[in-house]
């Protein structure tokens, strides 16, 4: 092997420079950030601080769970909350897509079993209020709404929650229960369903929507009528023997690998967490 | 060996030059087209179509789409055409400014616009008590659909037919009405055919956006099946439901966007071969 002569290097070092070094140069900053800026945007996904659990919960419980959420929180001082809210079927869709939820708290009971049966909730769900389906009329009545009846009336604008949505679900049902009674019947609800000019996918974007004055009435709960976005709302009243009610559960996915999002969903179920939700207008008495 | 230096320097060199963009080019591609790959691999499977457009709710959805984005597009060369033509053609005050108002549109979140459209035809907007008073009622209906389609669509049917009117050349039509042909005979003969790849291209651009606006018709318009439930709209709520069926949307979603992108490419080169014969 020859040893490289001064000028050979020289030579080889310009043909390096001539044909990339500004290739080089322009290439290798621009790479590390790309790859920077890659693993970085991998790596927030994943690398969730240790002692975070994550809340997937129906957009109807938003008030009472940041009530207790802060509650938990004093009580655990380790513990770091994160509540993600929507309808509880699209929770659940992004938990069996495999989304990093820690707790899955539904409005309806029956969501959380079924994803026990799929293998992605560990223990018992837990069932901890109820709550009931209610009318609520936009600000300043602009539908002139003053009973169940009129909801029925020409113009009249409703929004109501898409089916799959337990929100969605109750109200159907209220309108089944009317739809077999003698004053009601099948003409009111065939009416009422031709009000509809749009369906949410949860609850909250139903008040959302007569917030806005673009709908007369909304089909919600109880609870979402004492909420500050409905403090100009008022809710229609029904007859008691009209009554659907929804039951909310609460299970934690697996894998729980610090026991704390079983600890949180027992937590649901104390003295302090059952007086929040009663103060929040939930049932968490017996049926 | 021989030479070994030089040989490693050659390959540092002229290697990584020749090489080196299709490494993270290629990271780009696989990025892009796994998705798509995935979508049809998942959805392309049995009869999650043939299910799909069996089920009411899709045909629907199927059907309000069709209509509303042909609605759009009929309105977005009635009222856009005349304006990319002044745009490419004229001189006026304030230009630069309709220029630029009219890419707006184009930048903008397509949610902004539902939200700015809900304020200004919106029961509760600037133009909502107009409307109640004549008994019109705008918001959640399919006109706000096609409204909605309209404002995101319409600038890319504007931009490519201003660019279509400004390449034609002038000397054909000055030469038109040299032999006596009239303006509008003249427009209608030589600028039209020639801007027309333009337009047609332009045409497909809108489509496919009007096909697939979302944010502004949802804030806009609602989600109510067979009124103003178009297809991306059907995916969100199937998508909660039944997964297959959001699939299956999604794939004949994907299917007519690839159609008109071969028309808009198609579009493009039928102008460059009419540049060049001419």
């Amino acid at each position: 092997m020859n040893a490289p002569t001064p000028s050979r290097v020289w030579r080889a070092a310009i043909r390096l420079r001539r044909a990339s070094v500004r290739q080089i140069l322009w290439m290798l900053p621009i790479s590390l950030v790309a790859a920077a800026t890659l693993v970085a945007s991998l790596g927030c996904g994943s690398a969730r601080e240790r002692n975070e659990i994550v809340i997937f919960a129906a957009a109807s419980l938003a008030e009472p769970l940041r009530q207790i959420q802060m509650d938990f929180e004093d009580a655990n001082p380790d513990a770091k909350l994160l509540l993600h809210l929507a309808g509880s079927q699209q929770l659940r869709t992004q938990i069996e897509l495999g989304a990093d939820a820690d707790v899955f708290i539904s409005a309806d009971a029956s969501m959380v079993d079924d994803l026990r049966r799929q293998g992605l909730i560990d223990g018992a769900t837990l069932a901890f209020a109820r709550n009931r389906a209610a009318v609520l009329i936009a600000p300043g009545n602009p539908g002139s709404i003053r009973s169940i009846a009129d909801l029925a009336n020409d113009d009249v604008r409703l929004v109501i929650g898409v089916r799959a949505v337990p929100a969605g679900r109750a109200a159907r049902e209220l309108l089944r229960l009317l739809e077999n009674r003698p004053d009601y019947g099948p003409e009111f609800t065939r009416r009422v369903a031709a009000n509809v000019i749009s369906e949410e996918t949860n609850v909250r974007a139903v008040v959302a929507r007569l917030a806005l004055g673009e709908a007369d009435a909304g089909f919600v709960y109880v609870t979402d009528a004492s909420t500050r976005s409905a403090s100009e709302m008022t809710a229609l009243h029904f007859p008691p023997e009209i009554a659907v009610e929804i039951l909310y559960g609460a299970g934690a996915v697996v894998p729980d690998r610090l026991g704390l999002a079983g600890e949180f969903v027992r937590y649901l179920s104390s003295t302090s967490a059952r007086q929040v939700f009663a103060d929040h207008g939930f049932m968490v008495g017996g049926p | 060996m021989i030479d070994p230096e030089r040989r490693s320097v050659k390959w540092h060199g002229a290697r990584i030059g020749k090489y080196g963009p299709w490494i993270p080019a290629a990271f780009l591609l696989a990025f892009l087209l796994l998705p798509l790959i995935a979508l049809v691999s998942k959805g392309a499977l049995g009869d999650a179509i043939p299910n799909a457009l069996a089920t009411p709710v899709v045909r629907q959805a199927l059907i309000l789409s069709l209509a509303t984005s042909f609605a759009t597009i009929v309105l977005a060369v009635a009222f856009g055409s005349p304006l990319a033509y002044l745009l490419a053609r004229r001189d006026f005050k304030g230009k630069e400014i309709v220029d630029t108002l009219v890419d707006l549109p184009l930048v903008l979140p397509p949610v902004v616009a539902g939200v700015a459209l809900l304020m200004a035809f919106g029961r509760a907007g600037l133009l909502g008590p107009a409307f109640d008073f004549a008994g019109l009622r705008v918001g959640f209906s399919t006109v706000a659909v096609v409204l909605a389609q309209t404002f995101v669509a319409t600038p890319f049917f504007v931009r490519s037919a201003r660019a279509g009117f400004a390449s034609v050349d002038r000397t054909l039509e000055n030469a038109s009405r040299t032999l006596g042909v009239s303006p509008s005979r003249t427009f209608i003969r030589i600028t039209l055919p020639l801007a027309a790849p333009a337009l047609l291209a332009g045409i497909a651009m809108a489509w496919a956006r009007a096909l697939g606006e979302f944010g502004a018709t949802i804030m806009f318009a609602g989600n109510l099946a067979g009124r103003t439930r178009t297809l991306p709209l059907a995916i969100l709520t199937s998508m909660e439901e039944d997964l297959d069926e959001a699939l299956a949307i999604s794939l004949i979603l994907l299917a007519v966007s690839f159609v008109l992108l071969v028309i808009f490419r198609l579009a493009g080169s039928w102008g460059k071969f009419a540049d060049a014969a001419r």
